[in-house]
């Protein structure tokens, strides 16, 4: 397993060419999951794969030390799904990366990705990476030594995919699609629930769980700054201790500075040990901006942070003239 | 349905409010109030910024995990802010700020914004009054903890 040929010797050439200093995409992982390989090789290569079932997080590589570990400023080749160019975007736009350090090797006509802890679930008995094939609306997932099984997609799509609206690339240098790749059926294209509101006892039950393990923000793509307030000791905008009034601020503050910014890509989420419900908060917020300012994170590269503008219409912040006193 | 008892004791229920006010109208406008001798509720603890976007979130935040049972964001009228547009940047904030609040179950109303110019040491009394009724009848603010069953 591997990546179609022409895609294969396209990576290859940019590699030997020493066009791009190394290229950054997802591979097979151990057991039944993906995860992110950069290569700096030509022979590298083979080790990238496209199958539904590598997806990992891929760009939150994109602004760490490795990928950046370089002489000169050649750019970096990123394999990403239509999702993943709406993050470079959002990267662009908050100048993380520059259009210059980038090659994007689009993969058009993609149709969404399996979540490996559905499948895990679903399929306990998986061993090494299984080939998955895509007939329809089913998965057909082949485990070493196992007959074939079909699922249905929807059962084991990640979260992020299903209400994606997008299924071509926003921009590239370079397009492929996606092996076997089909239009998207009407039934999958149905949007993601809408999250409701929980109130404070259930959110306490989540935000108590939550042992601060920071991988959330690790995980996250846009969580490149390199001095994080929380982190910080002095001054300590979260206190360290380990409880459900810390864990909240904790939360909080990371949920507030990516609104506006985040995606809902779910990395955040997927990372989780304790499987908090963090893409339920960032489809929350992503959807506030969207109401409040018209502001949609990740399709203008050139788009400015909604919370550091402003419109003369913006809705009113101060309730105190309507209360008429 | 409040029980005498809880009546009781929100009727004695003082709450603590943090207001960040801007240098240039709103501390300004507490201060005409003073010299006007206007009364307003005791409730008050004032920050003193130099503009009302100078207000980040977590400044906000820390004040909820520390006690207060409510904020007040106080700047210059829309058009007046002396850096531009601070404060309509700091109504986006609050406003958002607000809506996430709201989300985890938390009374937006603990979290407030107005404008008080330099020359309206009135209505920055009656901005008082208001924020300290409005959170009075919220009742003593949770912190981030258990409710107490
Ligand atoms: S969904 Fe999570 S990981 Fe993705 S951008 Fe938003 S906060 Fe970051
Ligand atoms: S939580 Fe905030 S400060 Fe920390 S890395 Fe993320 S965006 Fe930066
Ligand atoms: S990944 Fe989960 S457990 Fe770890 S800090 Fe984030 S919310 Fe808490
Ligand atoms: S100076 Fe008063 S709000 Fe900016």
């Amino acid at each position: 397993m591997s990546v179609p040929a022409a895609l294969d010797r396209h990576l290859r050439d940019l590699l030997s060419s020493g066009q791009v200093r190394c290229v950054l995409g997802p591979a097979a992982g151990c057991g039944p999951r993906g995860t992110a390989h950069l290569a700096r090789t030509p022979e590298a290569v083979d080790r990238f794969e496209l199958s539904p079932l590598a997806c990992a997080n891929v760009l939150v590589h994109l602004t760490s030390e490795e990928a950046r570990r370089d002489d000169a400023r050649r750019p970096v080749a990123v394999l990403a799904r239509p999702c993943e160019t709406r993050m470079l975007n959002q990267l662009l736009s908050e100048r993380a990366i520059e259009r210059d350090e980038l090659h994007v090797v689009g993969l058009g006509g993609c149709r969404g990705v399996i979540d490996s802890r559905k499948l895990r679930e679903r399929l306990p008995e998986l061993r090494g990476f299984p080939e998955v094939r895509e007939e329809g609306d089913t998965f057909v997932i082949e485990g070493e030594g196992m007959e074939p099984v079909s699922v249905p997609r929807n059962e084991l799509l990640l979260d992020r995919c299903s209400g994606c609206d997008i299924s071509e690339p926003l921009f590239h240098d370079h397009t492929f699609p996606l092996a076997d790749a089909a239009p998207t059926s009407a039934a999958e294209a149905e949007c993601a629930p809408e999250p409701s509101d929980e109130g404070w006892d259930y959110w306490a039950d989540q935000f108590e769980r939550c042992i601060r393990c920071y991988a959330c923000r690790d995980a996250c793509p846009l969580c490149y700054c390199e001095d994080c307030v929380l982190d910080r000791l002095r001054p300590m905008w979260v206190p360290r201790s380990v409880s459900l009034k810390n864990n909240t601020a904790y939360q909080l503050i990371r949920v507030l500075h990516l609104s506006g910014r985040c995606t809902a890509c779910g990395e955040c989420e997927q990372a989780c040990p304790v499987d908090l419900p963090l893409l339920t908060l960032a489809r929350k917020m992503e959807q506030e901006m969207r109401e409040l300012y018209g502001a949609r994170s990740g399709f203008d590269p050139e788009g400015r942070h909604p919370m550091s503008v402003f419109d003369p219409n913006d809705p009113e912040g101060t309730d105190f003239e309507e209360q008429g006193r | 349905m409040l029980s005498p008892t809880d009546e009781r004791a929100q009727a004695e229920f003082e709450p603590t409010i943090v207001a960040f006010l801007c240098n240039w109208c709103s501390y300004a406008g507490a201060d005409l109030a003073g010299t006007q001798r206007l009364t307003y509720p005791a409730n008050v603890r004032v920050i003193r910024v130099m503009c009302s976007g100078r207000v980040d979130p977590g400044y906000v935040l820390q004040c909820l995990l520390q006690g207060a049972d409510g904020v007040l964001v106080s700047g210059c009228h829309h058009g007046d802010c002396h850096y531009v547009c601070g404060n309509r940047i700091a109504e986006r904030r609050v406003t958002v700020m607000r809506r996430l609040l709201e989300f985890v179950g938390v009374e937006p109303g603990r979290v407030r914004l107005t404008w008080v110019s330099g020359a309206e040491g009135r209505r920055f009394a009656r901005v008082i009054d208001d924020v300290v009724r409005d959170i009075k009848a919220l009742g003593p603010f949770h912190g981030f903890e258990r409710r107490a069953s």
